[in-house]
């Protein structure tokens, strides 16, 4: 007997795929109450456009089931990720055990539930092939599981209104944000119950996810009309999302699964990383790969959260993290889904001007925080840990993020080599920060240019002076403008603009020492209590709250690399040979308080030829979620600190650097580990490395300008690889090819 | 019927032990039961607990002993002690006072001779400071259910000493949020009120946060254990507090729930 919703033509029962019992690939659901919603968020699936959280039996106590569209928020001014319809839940009768595993392989959810009755199965997969598009399969006695409604609504959200309606068999709801942004879902469902002995219950559940949200500048032209074309765009909206789950249905689970894996092989055959000799690390950076490529998306634009897809943690605000330590991933692995991060910038453009405008800057000025219009949402207070409500200066002083977006829009540009995006939203993206930066400085009587009153990355110090990252950041800004509009002619800027870009540059104080070879961090940091880490506690550790915002503010003590995230994003653009000073100087000033610390610390230790070091702090990175380092893995997963781990293991230990044209790759493996292997995109080719200590066999689809080992970047050796690839051997300290 | 034990001394810090008792025994729906024991006459208890409306029962023999058996009574629930017999008395509370508090597997108020809330205000807003075990988190648990039907308002606290500092603290609002967040539905009840979070000496915080968030009550589940390094935070606050402490003996708990997050 089979009840159907929505589907037209009938199909012989769909088989419940098994998930291969491979602990390189799959991680298994912790049976402890605790940690309920830390499963919830480890557990994950996503497409880069819908995550829901690995909740399989919601009545436990601490579930927290969720599913999240990427950019749809509850409200403007306090905005969170919206949730939205549940499409995942079954009922159930009370089972005495539960066993779900998350197959990184192929992107799906397989679980079992038994109990004196018999045993559940489902399997679930959020499809990577047709974005929005969630498929569900169940199996079990038909006195154990009933499939009950295909969308349930999601828990009680404050201003949130929620709609369903039953239309040609299909199940749609919509849930509506105050803002009258909405998650709309079509959700076609059917029944097969088999007769045999034992009996059979089969439920195939497929539901289409759509946004409708509202253009923010067209609202903030005309309020009045929010709500009536939020409620016309929203019924257009669902029209599509009915036409997308008929098409799927009508595909069925099989094929749905099929396309669903073929593309997740493909994606690993172009991002898998394995490390021979160190199963912990590979285990960590195969989970961080999984989720940097489930969080973003490749169409349109990806609004990527501090917890992408997993949860509502940090509201799903966009931070720099999305551009600074997710992005250099996606270029390499995903440069659509870079490209969608940077359409996210593009069209806040427009928000991130009038910002500066209201600063009283020319230009473009991001915020620190934002959601879906691009305004500042960075809270303005909180309540501290001494129960003082105090102001939050990170939206009104870190400033960095105005770099950090121009750079990431040249990473983008020099890894995919999109000229189209360079000549258009790029040069816009690059030369309007840099615009900010040249309006934003301060000229003493000596002439030289200052950046006043600012946070850095290391936020135990705020409202401070001449900031290294800062300023050497907006002075790479500055000049990549320039160069930029040199390269592209006239119509870019003005020569007028790019001189004074490059005056205003070369006039920035970085701070740096020639005796030392150490950058100061910021005016004065030098003269602030010497305190060395290591003489107060373990790392890592919030030193903020271990020894108080005022101390830690009169003390050189640091939350993350801040001078050394220089030598790690702009290393051409600091001092040759300044990395191992500034490192030796402030690692052990650093107390890693911020969960985005280790990873590149671990990247910054390989170059400086410190593998072994490097590598236990990667082992720190790799286990944030895995172990719930943090006791916040239940909010949603660390995506940034994955993408940390990233970039740890190919620009650190690989040694693997883009710029202007060329790849250079010089490797520093831990004395553990006897062969990384990774796998790149550089300008449209694929590229493997299968690096061992004396050797580098390099294999491409492509032709690929390549420079190997830590010689002089100009003057040294380029050797064009071709599609046949070609063995680099070691050589004392250089590299050379070994003859095929 | 149940009851409340009220274990009073001959002096005048009997009385707030004896309010406390008696509002106890109206938010739990039972009966006071006052007893003393015999030790250098008993007329000032007499008397307070006859101005309460107490018939006050003196026993005589060991008081440490008397009254640990009296705590046993299958129908004692709760035993509220005082803590000193002078504001200035002895730290963190009497010889007996401790010694019964390490005996008895009954739940134990411990009243201060100055204590600023007894009586009628006992039992309205009441401080359970958690340290994120097993063994906290039930004392918040056996706290809600004791006092559940007098729609008493929990306050959990949380304090991070040098020790149990959180490794990352990204984003001070977020973090802070996310940590309540989590903190909270693994161990808070949904009817408690937000989390409050402190850094510093824990003893000395939940103190201070008690009198902030005007608490009348702290509860606290401890190893009775008083050996060195051991209970530091419940005598801290048995020291300090200037409301009643609750004090539930860990062995009583047997809820096989796991603890810390799992690695």
């Amino acid at each position: 007997m089979e009840a159907t919703q929505g589907t037209t033509a009938p199909r012989a029962p769909p088989r419940l795929p098994s998930i291969e019992d491979d602990p390189a690939w799959t991680l298994a659901r912790r049976d402890t109450p605790l940690l309920e919603r830390v499963n919830e968020s480890l557990l994950t699936l996503a497409d880069g456009f819908v995550g829901t959280r690995g909740s399989v039996d919601i009545t436990r106590p601490g579930s927290s089931p969720a599913v999240f569209v990427s950019g749809v928020y509850t409200s403007r001014e306090m905005p969170v990720l919206l949730q939205g319809p549940q499409w995942a839940v079954l009922d159930l009768v009370a089972a005495d055990s539960l066993r779900c595993v998350l197959d990184m392989r192929t992107g799906a959810l397989s679980t079992e539930q038994s109990g004196a009755g018999g045993t559940v199965r489902s399997f679930r997969f959020v499809s990577i092939a047709r974005p929005g598009c969630t498929v569900l399969l169940a199996e079990g006695p038909p006195d154990m599981v009933d499939a009950g409604d295909a969308l349930r609504a999601p828990w009680a959200q404050p201003g949130v209104t929620v709609r369903t309606d039953y239309d040609g068999g299909l199940t749609c709801m919509t849930v509506t944000g105050s803002t009258g942004d909405a998650i709309v879902v079509a959700a076609s469902q059917r029944t097969i119950d088999s007769v045999g002995d034992p009996p059979a219950r089969i439920i195939e559940r497929i539901a289409a996810y759509a946004a409708s949200t509202s253009d923010p500048e067209r609202d903030r032209a005309d309020p009045s009309a929010v709500a009536a074309v939020s409620a016309t765009a929203a019924g257009s909206v669902l029209a599509t999302a009915m036409r997308d789950v008929a098409r799927a249905a009508d595909l069925g689970f099989e094929q749905l699964w099929d396309e669903h894996r073929s593309l997740w092989a493909a994606r690993w055959d172009g991002a898998a990383i394995s490390i021979d000799g160190d199963p912990a690390i590979e285990f960590g950076a195969r989970f961080a790969t999984f989720h940097l490529l489930a969080s973003v998306g490749s169409r349109g634009e990806a609004a990527v959260g501090a917890r992408g897809l997993s949860g509502s943690g940090y509201g799903g605000h966009v931070f720099w993290d999305a551009d600074v330590f997710m992005l250099p991933a996606l270029v390499a692995v995903n440069p659509a889904g870079a490209r969608a991060m940077l359409e996210y910038r593009i069209r806040r453009l427009d928000a991130a001007r009038r910002i500066a405008s209201n600063h009283g800057r020319d230009g473009a000025r991001f915020p620190w925080e934002s959601a879906h219009d691009g305004d500042d949402v960075t809270p303005r207070e909180y309540r501290d840990l001494d129960g003082h409500i105090v102001p939050i200066c990170t939206g009104e002083l870190e400033e960095h993020i105005v770099a950090d977006v121009a750079w990431a829009a040249w990473q983008y540009a020099e890894w995919s080599g999109d000229s189209d995006f360079l000549r258009g939203p790029g040069v816009r993206l690059i030369t309007e920060t840099a615009r900010y930066w040249e309006s934003r400085v301060r000229f003493d009587a000596a002439g030289q240019a200052h950046i006043d009153n600012v946070i850095g990355p290391d936020e135990y110090h705020e409202s401070v002076d001449d900031n290294a990252f800062t300023n050497v950041m907006a002075r790479w800004n500055l000049r990549a403008a320039a160069d930029l509009v040199d390269d592209l002619g006239a119509s870019a800027g003005t020569p007028d603009q790019v001189n004074n870009w490059r005056r205003v540059a070369d006039t920035l104080v970085d701070g740096f020492d020639p005796v030392t070879g150490r950058y100061e961090q910021f005016a004065g940091f030098s003269a602030l209590e010497p305190l060395l880490i290591s003489e107060l506690t373990d790392t890592p550790v919030a030193a903020d709250l271990l020894l108080g915002p005022d101390r830690v503010k009169a003390a050189q003590v640091i939350k993350q690399a801040d001078v050394v995230m220089l030598h790690h994003m702009v290393p051409d653009d600091v001092e040759p040979g300044s990395l191992s000073p500034n490192l030796d100087y402030y690692l052990p000033r650093t107390a890693h308080g911020s969960s985005l610390s280790p990873a590149i610390h671990a990247s910054l230790l390989a170059r400086a030829g410190r593998p072994d070091e490097a590598r236990e702090l990667l082992a720190l990175a790799c286990r944030v979620d895995l172990d719930d380092v943090t006791n916040m893995t239940g909010g949603g997963l660390h995506v940034a600190t994955m993408g940390g781990v990233w970039q740890a293991l190919v620009f650190g230990f690989a040694g693997v650097r883009a710029n202007a044209g060329v790849l250079t790759v010089d490797p520093s493996l831990p004395s553990a580990w006897a062969q990384l292997d990774v796998r790149l995109r550089y300008r449209g080719c694929r590229l493997r490395l299968i690096i061992t200590p004396d050797e580098i066999d390099v294999r491409t689809n492509g032709q690929i300008l390549m420079r190997f080992g830590a010689g002089p970047a100009r003057g040294s050796v380029k050797h064009t690889l071709l599609p046949s690839g070609g063995v680099f051997v070691r050589r004392e300290s250089d590299w050379k090819r070994k003859p095929s | 019927m149940t009851t409340v034990l009220a274990s009073i001394d001959n002096s005048a810090a009997c009385r707030p032990v004896l309010e406390t008792a008696q509002r106890l025994a109206e938010l739990l729906h039972a009966s006071v039961r006052a007893v003393s024991v015999r030790e250098d006459g008993t007329n000032t208890a007499v008397e307070i607990a006859a101005s309460l409306g107490l018939n006050l029962r003196v026993l005589d023999g060991d008081p440490i002993e008397v009254i640990t058996a009296a705590l046993a009574e299958p129908d004692v629930l709760v035993g509220v002690v005082g803590a000193r017999g002078t504001p200035a008395g002895a730290r963190p509370a009497g010889r007996a006072t401790m010694a019964i508090a390490m005996a008895t597997a009954k739940p134990l108020v411990v009243v201060a001779p100055d204590c600023r809330s007894s009586g009628p205000q006992v039992g309205s807003r009441v401080l359970v400071p958690m340290d994120g075990t097993e063994a906290s988190a039930q004392a918040m648990q056996e706290t809600s259910e004791l006092l559940s039907s007098a729609g008493v308002d929990l306050v959990g606290l949380h304090v991070f000493d040098r020790l149990t500092m959180p490794p990352f603290w990204d984003q001070q609002a977020h973090a802070a949020e996310s940590w309540r967040r989590e903190f909270g539905a693994r161990f808070l009840p949904a009817s408690a009120s937000p989390l409050e979070l402190r850094t510093g000496s824990p003893g000395a915080r939940v103190v201070e946060v008690a009198e902030e968030e005007q608490a009348d009550l702290i509860a606290m589940c401890w190893s009775q254990d008083m050996t060195s390094g051991h209970a530091k935070t419940v005598q801290d606050v048995l020291d300090r507090a200037h409301v009643p402490v609750l004090l539930l003996p860990m062995e009583r708990i047997v809820t096989p729930t796991s603890g810390q997050a799992d690695p």
